[in-house]
């Protein structure tokens, strides 16, 4: 994987396929804000992501959907340095 | 057994590299960290803790074709099972082949016994799982 350069201005990922904060926020009749983006329900398809990452010595990006076709593990943790 | 592995935490991928090169339990770590310093993606997955802007213990199992099959989300000081994780992939690539049967709480491992739902098991799970 080629090492992506590492800029200051977008430090973190972003969601794939969500309307851009710009955009007007679609509103249902009774004036209820839509919920646009979909977030991981089981049983439905995983949210799409890209974002920043590391990768055997380089700095690379990870994309969710890249790496559909095979099984996927997705593991979060709260910080480096510890525990899994 | 062919299955990716992407771990995401709040941390840059600049705090990846520097835990990578100083932890010697991750000298064979060739998979993707990905950095969510804002918790979007940790959010998406709903295990962004607002309070402390960290994201929790989730594992999320996806197969092939990008469906969600397993969620397991814990506190901060709860560590993961690697048996039951290994646990729960067996099922899921094992129920992946065999979609009319259903894997036990005990199931382990192919070979072992599973559950064919259907008119015949309706109150006769326990003879079922027994036999």
């Amino acid at each position: 994987m080629a090492d992506t350069p590492q800029g200051c201005a977008r430090v973190t990922g972003a969601v794939l396929g969500a309307p851009s904060p710009e955009e007007p926020v679609a509103q249902s009749a009774d004036g209820t804000i839509k919920e646009e983006i979909m977030t991981a329900r089981v049983g439905q398809k995983a949210p799409d992501f890209n974002a920043p990452a590391y990768y055997k010595g380089s700095f690379a990006n990870v994309q969710l959907s890249d790496h559909f076709g095979k099984w996927l593990l997705l593991c979060f943790y709260p910080g480096d340095f510890t525990f899994v | 057994m062919g299955a990716t592995l992407v771990t995401v935490s709040t941390d840059t991928q600049f705090v990846h590299l520097a835990w990578k090169d100083h932890e010697k339990e991750l000298a064979d770590v060739k998979y993707l960290m990905g950095a969510d310093p804002t918790g979007e993606v940790s959010w998406l997955f709903g295990v962004y803790d607002e309070n402390s802007g960290l994201a929790l213990r989730g594992t999320f199992i996806i197969s092939p074709d990008g469906t969600l099959f397993n969620s397991e989300v814990n506190f901060y000081n709860m560590g993961r099972n690697i048996d039951e994780l290994m646990r729960k992939f067996k099922a899921n690539l094992y129920l992946s082949r065999k979609a009319n049967e259903g894997c036990p709480s005990k199931w382990k491992d192919e070979g072992d016994a599973t559950l064919k739902p259907g008119p015949e098991m309706v109150g006769k799970v326990h003879e079922a799982l027994n036999k």
